[in-house]
């Protein structure tokens, strides 16, 4: 195993068993150390697995998912569309499933080197478009409130 | 105002004059005589200093091992012996203590740091006035501070054997539901009889299950039931790593794991065998799954 590199869980168990789960928020954060390489990246694979259930998830109301992303490589702030997220998108949109899912979040938070700083509006409204696109059928759904969110933080190097 | 129409207000009303006294009391614009007008309540009656008492010392922090805080609160904490008014003991609803060097001369590197630093002290006697028959506080903080560590953080048994056996005996009270560690390993064995309903570990010692001179250091011991059957609330970073087995909870509502995976050795399947073992009873899920920002 590789340093940062996250364990899926077990191929048997998803959230479908925690059946009275209300809030889920699952958090990455990714760093020069751990950088952030899309390709490899788990987190849409992880979030598919865990929310490809059998059962209706009747209790559901939040997900939240948060990315945190501080790294000189310019390449590195861009969340690109994943073929996962469309699964995910498929799987949470469906209200047979998750009848009570109210909310749909994913929060990225973007630490800016300083020379970066003209960038601040294209990174904001790049991530912002490819997670709209990734989750067309949640966008749609109007039970669902979904709004992507990127916070640039000022950065102090 | 006459004591019987006082005892005939409802408790609640009360209360909300006893609060809107205690908030104008701690205002940062506080004036003297607002604070002689609470100063002056105390000798009303037992009831009034009840009420003041309760509001005054709710929250303690000790953190900077001022050995004259410390002897002052050791002698107000439980009842002195010519008093009929009870210590401030049963009034503390929440204690932080953290642990720190008393200055820069004091060598971090001595692995016989935190007897040295709390030798003498009246720590486990305070830890000790927390708890009664009748009264405890419901949350208790501790940490060890950084500075306190040369590179391992602290073990159960770094600690003197007063203040082990006064945290033991804490941890029994039916009143402490909320526990805090943070830099401190402590065997699993020591949750069992324990009230706890929200436990936050963090910053535990890590690979602990890799050295056997440790693990017997540590007293840890194979245990058949949940030493945590109350257990609503976790909160911990990879510090639950630390255990031969995963943490046997059962009923557990509320989970958060937060930055886990701060090297290669560690890694989330713990928290997977958690979420399995508890699927039953979760209602809130935080996983921070992450290498730690630098």
């Amino acid at each position: 195993m590789s340093k940062g590199e996250v364990v899926k869980p077990p191929e048997a168990f998803n959230l479908g068993a925690v059946h009275n789960l209300k809030v889920f928020e699952y958090s990455r954060r990714f760093c020069d150390d751990f950088p952030f390489d899309e390709s490899n990246d788990l987190t849409p694979s992880i979030l598919f697995h865990l929310f490809h259930v059998t059962e209706p998830m009747e209790n559901l109301e939040s997900i939240k998912i948060n990315f945190h992303l501080k790294t000189d490589l310019l390449d590195n702030y861009f969340l690109r569309f994943h073929p996962e997220w469309a699964l995910l998108d498929a799987d949470l949109s469906s209200t047979s499933h998750f009848p009570s899912l109210i909310q749909f979040g994913i929060d990225i938070a973007i630490t800016l080197p300083y020379l970066a700083q003209n960038l601040r509006q294209y990174v904001t409204k790049k991530n912002s478009d490819v997670l709209k696109s990734s989750f067309p059928h949640i966008l749609a759904t109007e039970t669902i409130s979904f709004c992507p969110t990127t916070n640039l933080l000022p950065s102090y190097y | 105002m006459k004591t019987t129409e006082y005892s005939d207000l409802p408790s609640e009303l009360i209360d909300e004059i006893f609060d809107a006294l205690w908030i104008s009391s701690v205002s940062s614009y506080t004036t003297r005589h607002q604070k002689a007008l609470l100063r002056s309540c105390l000798p009303v009656s037992t009831d009034f200093r009840r009420r003041i008492m309760s509001r005054f010392c709710s929250h303690v922090h000790l953190f900077d091992n001022d050995e004259r805080c410390i002897t002052r609160l050791r002698e107000l904490i439980s009842r002195p012996p010519d008093s009929r008014l009870g210590g401030i003991g049963r009034y503390i609803k929440h204690f932080s203590l953290k642990l720190k060097l008393p200055n820069r001369k004091w060598d971090a590197t001595d692995p016989r740091i935190l007897r040295r630093i709390m030798y003498a002290s009246h720590l486990p006697a305070i830890v000790e006035g927390l708890h009664g028959e009748d009264f405890g506080v419901t949350q208790f903080s501790l940490t060890i501070s950084k500075e306190c560590l040369d590179s391992n953080n602290a073990l159960w048994i770094d600690l003197p054997a007063d203040f082990r056996s006064a945290f033991r005996s804490l941890l029994h009270s039916p009143y402490l539901t909320q526990l805090n560690l943070k830099n401190l390993t402590v065997p699993e064995n020591i949750f069992s009889g324990s009230f706890l309903q929200d436990l936050s570990i963090a910053q535990a010692l890590r690979h602990i299950t890799a050295n056997p001179r440790t693990i017997q250091e540590l007293d840890l011991v194979p245990i058949s039931l949940s030493p945590f059957p109350s257990l609503v609330a976790l909160c911990t970073d990879y510090s639950h790593e630390v255990y031969s087995t995963p943490l046997p909870i059962s009923m557990l509502d509320k989970l958060k794991v937060l930055k886990e995976l701060p090297n290669k050795f560690l890694n989330s399947e713990r928290t997977w065998r958690i979420l399995e073992v508890s699927a039953s009873s979760l209602t809130e899920i935080y996983i921070d799954h992450t290498g730690e920002l630098q």
